[in-house]
This record gives structure tokens, sequence and C-alpha cells, in this order.
């Protein structure tokens, strides 16, 4: 007689049994998360786009644990941790989702694609308009960014990881992979999906905050939409190409990401409308699919148990809590310098994270006072904000290296 | 070993101040620039005109 146990046929719960106990709870609770992310985006109380393929990858991903060879576990999903070429060249025709992560997700051209997208949606007249009162937020909305990276340094992470995960106040989803990327490649995978997993909840905590620190009566404050002057299309497509060449001549490492952004305002304003339902369309939508996706099946629990997930974590919401409240105490000077006529919501734009912050702000106003229009100063900030994250990731991957 | 964190974290907000101002100028230069040469296109193609319109008569 052989020895047979039925467990073994479905090997998801037989690896549940057979892990110790930590991993087994990580999996029931990372499937339960997958799980609440679905529900929560269905609700729309967090982004659908992202956290619905995020959320299903999430939860099957920890209950498709099986055997592999020589009694490991493992999923045929994707391994991010493969280093060695030959590895990969066999796990590439193993596991499904490998080959959109090697050749997309690790080298950082799925963000360019949403840089590329971002670009075609944007209109960069705001920030031609007013670029010094939009960088001027931008730059107090870094508050995060900068408090968060000696605050990770005093609680025992690398000057790379305590970089990369300040990035997350940013709020600039492909900056932070960009940077971690470079920085800090162990925990790149942590902190890429802590970024993103805080970036959604921003879209749902951030009007609260906005409700928190600033009173109804100046939140209910109407800009003068007549005070932005007209820019032409040729204005912006020359802006476009110089603004390109010279970020690109300033910070090369950023290069990539700056030149994506252009090339979609250029194409934008050119109006090729073949590249624009394209970038908007199928590049855009399938580059946040696929990331989405992506973050989920990333989040196994094998790869989440490290034992800095919990600082990050931490980190993740210090850092973007400290950049909302640095961005509206940006909009408050901005209300004293203008002596009332700036709404002070609109520092909360200033958090990048294109185009969610400026849409948060515009309702959070539109509550207050159905009249009042901030929406065209709200994406001046936010692109502003684009422009001063990815200053401060050049200048990370740029001086780091140098301390260490 | 704080204040070395913290010295770090400044020159890095300063860095970043100083260079988005440099952009933001930068911007309005662009812009200014832009501006500019459209209103002399502006201006030579109306003496063009003008010219024209004199040797016309």
């Amino acid at each position: 007689m052989f020895d047979f146990n039925v467990l073994s046929l479905f090997q998801g719960i037989s690896t549940l049994v057979a892990a110790e106990t930590s991993i087994a709870i990580a999996r029931i609770v990372l499937i339960a998360l997958g799980i609440a992310l679905v529900y929560l985006g269905a609700k729309n109380t967090l982004d659908p786009l992202l956290m619905i393929p995020m959320g299903f990858g999430m939860a099957s991903v920890n209950a498709a644990v099986l055997f592999l060879s020589a009694g490991e576990t493992g999923t045929i999903f994707i391994d991010p941790m493969i280093t060695e070429t030959s590895q990969l060249m066999n796990i590439l025709q193993i596991d499904f989702l490998q080959p959109i992560y090697t050749f997309t997700f690790s080298n950082g051209l799925i963000a360019c694609f949403i840089f590329m997208g971002i670009g075609v949606i944007t209109e960069i007249g705001y920030v031609l308009a007013r670029p010094f009162s939009s960088m001027f937020i931008a730059i107090c909305a870094e508050l995060g960014t900068v408090a968060t990276f000696p605050v990770a340094l005093l609680l025992g992470l690398n000057y790379g990881e305590a970089a990369s995960v300040a990035m997350i106040g940013g709020a600039d989803g492909p900056m932070v992979l960009y940077t971690s990327l470079i920085l800090a490649k162990d925990l790149f995978v942590p902190i890429t999906i802590v970024a993103y997993l805080y970036l959604s909840l921003a879209y749902g905590g951030y009007p609260y905050l906005v409700k928190l620190l600033v009173p109804k009566r100046l939140r209910g404050i109407k800009m003068d939409l007549t005070k932005i002057p007209t820019v032409t299309k040729g204005e912006k497509i020359t802006f476009s190409i110089v603004a390109c060449v010279v970020l690109s001549l300033l910070f090369p490492v950023a290069a990539p990401l700056f030149m994506s952004f252009f090339l979609g305002v250029a194409i934008r304003e050119v109006g090729l409308k073949e590249y624009i339902s394209f970038i908007e369309g199928p590049l855009l939508y399938g580059s946040t699919f696929f990331l989405g996706l992506l973050l989920g099946v990333l989040c196994e629990a094998n790869t989440i148990m490290n034992p800095k997930v919990t600082v990050l974590l931490v980190l993740g919401i210090f850092s973007l809590l400290l950049s909302a409240i640095g961005g509206i105490i940006g909009g408050y000077i901005m209300y004293y310098i203008s002596k009332g006529e700036f709404n002070p919501v609109i520092g909360i734009a200033g958090v990048s994270c294109i185009p969610t912050t400026a849409k948060v702000a515009q309702k959070a106003v539109a509550e207050a006072n159905p009249y009042a229009i901030v929406l065209p100063y709200a994406i001046g900030a936010s692109i502003s904000g684009v422009i001063t994250s990815a200053i401060i990731a050049g200048i990370f991957v740029t001086l780091i290296p140098l301390i260490k | 070993m704080i204040s070395q964190y913290i010295f770090v974290a400044l020159t890095v907000y300063l860095m970043v101040a100083v260079i988005s101002l440099a952009v933001a100028f930068l911007i309005k230069s662009i812009y200014v620039g832009i501006k500019l040469q459209g209103s002399l296109k502006l201006r030579s193609a109306q003496l063009r005109m003008s010219k024209a319109s004199l040797q016309s008569r």
C-alpha cells in the first residue's frame, strides 16, 4: 500500500499546513487584505483602477503556493528575487507574469509608460502660466520626503533605503519605483508596494485631512480664473522640448521619466489623435492594470515578510502625512501673500500624485462652495509636484552613492 | 549622528528648493521668451504689411 495524504492533492492547503506559523498567518492575512482591496476598490473608497487588479493578485498569489523542486515552496506567478541569467531564462518559461515583470517593471519601463500617459492627459499651460506659486507649493509639499529621510536613518535603514522610502512623500509611484530600483534593490519590492498602497489610501484619506486643517470658510474661496493667461499650443510644444532637454541635462538619471512625460505633453499639444488615443487608452490603462496586478502578485508572504516592512509601513504613512501638511502650509502661505485671494486647499495638490490630489482639492472646495473652481491651479501645483519629485529623486540618486 | 542626518536632509531640501525655483524661473523665461518672439513676429508682419500697402500707393 502506498502512503496517501488527501491534502497533497490540494497543494495550496498542504503548503499552508506545512508552512511556519508566521508565514501561514501572513498568507491568510494577505488573502483577506486582497479581498478587502477588491471590495474597497469596487466601492470607490480606494482607487479602483489600481486596487482591483492588485487585490486579485494579492489574494490569488497567496492562495496558490505549491511545492516546487526539492521540497521548496513557491508560485508559478513570478519570482522577483531572481538574479542569475540562466535561472531567469528558466523562470521566464514557467512563471506566467515573469516576462512582464522582467521586461517592464524591474527596469522602470512601466513607470515611463504611465508618465507618458500622464503627459498626454496633462494641461501644461497651468504651470507655464503661474510657475512660481505652483513650484513654491510643490517645494512645501516635499516636507514629508525630506523629514522622513533622517527618521528612516535613525530607525536603522541605510542611506539608499532611507532615501527610497522617503520618496513615498513625493507621492509619485513611478519615482519611488525608480529610486528604490537604483538605491535599494533588495527592498524595492516592499517599498514600491507600500508606496502604491498608501498612494491609493491618499485618495480616500486626504479629503479628511483637508477638512481637518482648512476651515470651511477658507475652503470655499473662489479663485479668479480670468487671471490665468492663455498659452498657445506652439508655446506649450516649445516649452515641452526645451524643459525636457534642460531637465535631462541637469538630472540624467531621471531623463527617461522626463522624456516620457514631456513627449506625452508634446503629442497632446500637436494633436496626434492616433497616438493620443493609443497612449491615453491602451498604454496608460494597460500599464496601470499590469502595475496593479504585479504589485498584488509581489505581495507574496515570503517576499513581504521582511522585518523591515513594518518600518516601511510606518515611514510611508509618516512621509505622506507630512507632505500633505507641508503642502497645506504652502497653501496658507500663498493665502497670506495674496491677501486672502488664494485658496489654501490647493496646497494639497502639491503632493504630486497627478491628477488624484488635484481632484481631491477640487472636490473638497466644491463641497464647501459649489461655485468655486480651483482645478486649473491645482493641476499646476500637481505638475510642479512631479517636477520637484523628479528633482529630489535626481539629488538622492546622485548624492547617496557619494555619502556611502 | 542625528545632527549629521538632519544636516544631510536640510542640505537636500535646500538643493531641492533652489533647483525648483531655478526651474520655475526657467519656465517663466521660456514662457516670456516665446511670448516675446511671438509678439516680435507679429510686429514684423505688421510692418511688412504696412510697407507693402505704402508701396502699392
